[in-house]
């Protein structure tokens, strides 16, 4: 197949704006980037609720968002056929070159069941270490097997990628997400010491730990104080932590945070404490990299990627929160260490993990299937 | 060879629909979604309506023109799948049905398949919603927490 016009790129992405989260930013930032390069591309993604339209425009591509998710959980044959047909028409006018998953789940079932989408030349992007029950999923399976390339989020997720599925190797390759650079000075950190949990209140990303180490902290720093931006399941289970921890005064939960308001949050804050139990790659290390604020973090996922022990932030075994508190408290003790730290995490993260170079290598991929398929 | 006066009744947990011939059926006991493929959701049309055995082969042996003899051992091995998998039981009650119209018309035979998808609650439980959005949650210098 040669494609004489621009590619044209189906990208499906279950999260995606205005939701916010790592794949989301990642999608934003990756479709920003994209807008650089002659690409024609239309986006599938969920239509959590039903306020949301069900057509949009992001980054001037067209979205159209589909209910498939509450469909296929609906257990309603009804509905999943009537949303089958949807996207059925849906493909049927956009005509795509390939498919790019860029998250996969129950959208699988719907690549499997639409013809014309599991015939269609296909690049997945993974975002993370891919659970246990995950990967004896026949569907997945199939999608991998004849994706033309898999694309993962860091080195560490295509390491553990490639462990699972051995035979793939060859078409697995880290595409790291890259953000756009902060191009404001650096402003002063705040007179008191202020941790900062950003992220998902999910199990996974370690809140509990995050209010233990604090705990572990105010003897040595009366003022310290944790804010907790974000939201998620794990929320009743850390307040209740933190009151019987004698902190919860000490925590501020802000509940979600507007992405455009995360810079003034890093800003308010003196350093990042990142202590996942599993990371892909850890966007919100890199955001405050670009704010020059260190962070604290697990050493899992891609986060060594992001952090350089002792260089650009500090890192410890995940789970061990008397590390934690000792690699917080060596920052809340020197803040020039902390400015160190953080001056050379922000040199770090705009030559690794520029906005340019993720968009270029997907618009390259996309380029390289459109001309040998 | 079954009886062709045979019919069969849908299992109380499972629940199918078929839309302009895209089939789609869940066993809520099990979580395990179905797929048909046209010709497979053309025949559970017409077992949903209560047609016998035999009456479901000669009909879409005649819409198809397609030997009968072919879509009857197509149509039993269909049977037989759907009742392993517990989809299905025979049961003559009632009345036998009427033929119903298809919901869209066959372009052409192809073996009756009922795909599997046990994986369902994985795949669901792998990319799940975030919890609501809630835009107004927080303002510069403000938190739902006073200090």
């Amino acid at each position: 197949m040669v494609v004489e016009r621009p590619p044209r790129v189906l990208f499906w992405s279950g999260p995606f704006p205005p939701s916010v989260g790592g794949v989301q930013a990642a999608a934003l930032h990756l479709l920003e980037g994209l807008c650089e390069h002659r690409i024609e591309l239309e986006v599938i993604a969920r239509r959590d609720r039903p306020e949301l339209p069900e057509r949009d425009t992001v980054a001037g591509y067209p979205v159209h968002r589909s209910p498939y998710y509450n469909a296929l959980a609906s257990h309603d044959a009804g509905r999943i056929v009537q949303t089958l047909h949807d996207i059925e028409e849906l493909i049927e006018r956009i005509q795509p070159d390939f498919l790019h998953l860029f998250t996969v789940g129950p959208n699988l079932f719907f690549v499997q069941k639409i013809r014309a989408l599991a015939s269609l030349p296909t690049i997945v992007t993974l975002h993370g270490e891919l659970p246990k029950p995950m990967i004896q999923a026949p569907l997945l399976r199939n999608v991998l097997s004849r994706a033309k390339t898999i694309a993962t989020c860091s080195e560490a997720v295509r390491r553990a990628t490639i462990k699972i599925f051995p035979d793939l190797g060859n078409k697995i390759r880290a595409i790291p997400n890259g953000i756009p650079s902060a191009m404001d000075p650096v402003q002063p950190p705040p007179q008191h010491p202020r941790l900062l949990f950003l992220g998902r209140l999910a199990p996974e990303k370690g809140l509990d730990l995050a209010v233990r180490t604090l705990a572990r902290l105010t003897d040595r720093f009366p003022d310290v104080r944790l804010t907790v931006a974000g939201q998620g399941p794990e929320r009743p289970g850390a307040e209740a932590l933190a009151r019987a921890l004698g902190v919860f005064d000490r925590v501020e939960f802000l509940g979600w945070v507007p992405p455009h308001d995360v810079p003034a949050l890093l800003d308010a804050s003196t350093l990042l404490l990142m202590p996942s139990r599993m990371e892909g790659l850890g966007i919100a290390a890199i955001e405050a990299a670009h704010r020059a604020r260190p962070v604290v973090a697990s050493r899992t996922g891609g986060l060594p990627e992001v952090i350089k022990d002792g260089i650009t932030g500090l890192t410890v075994p995940p789970g061990d929160v008397p590390g934690l508190a000792l690699a917080v408290g060596r920052l809340l003790a020197g803040p020039d260490l902390a400015a160190a730290l953080g001056a050379a995490a922000r040199r770090h993260v705009r030559s690794a993990f520029p906005v340019t170079s993720y968009a270029d290598a997907y618009a390259a991929l996309y380029r390289r299937h459109a001309e040998t398929d | 060879m079954r009886d062709d006066s045979l019919r069969f009744s849908i299992g109380e947990e499972v629940t199918g629909k078929v839309i302009d011939g895209e089939g789609v059926i869940i066993d809520l006991a099990t979580g395990i979604y179905y797929s048909l493929n046209s010709v497979g959701s053309r025949f559970w049309e017409l077992l949903e309506a209560g047609l016998p055995l035999g009456r479901m082969a000669e009909t879409v042996a005649g819409e198809l023109d397609v030997p009968e003899e072919t879509v009857r051992r197509d149509l039993e091995d269909l049977i037989d799948t759907m009742e392993n998998a517990g989809l299905i039981e025979a049961a003559n009650t009632g009345e036998p049905g009427t033929v119903p119209a298809p919901s869209t018309p066959l372009s052409g035979y192809d073996p009756p398949k009922l795909t599997a998808y046990h994986d369902m609650a994985d795949l669901l439980a792998l990319d799940p919603p975030i919890p609501g959005l809630m835009p107004d949650a927080w303002k510069p210098g403000s938190t739902d927490k006073p200090k």
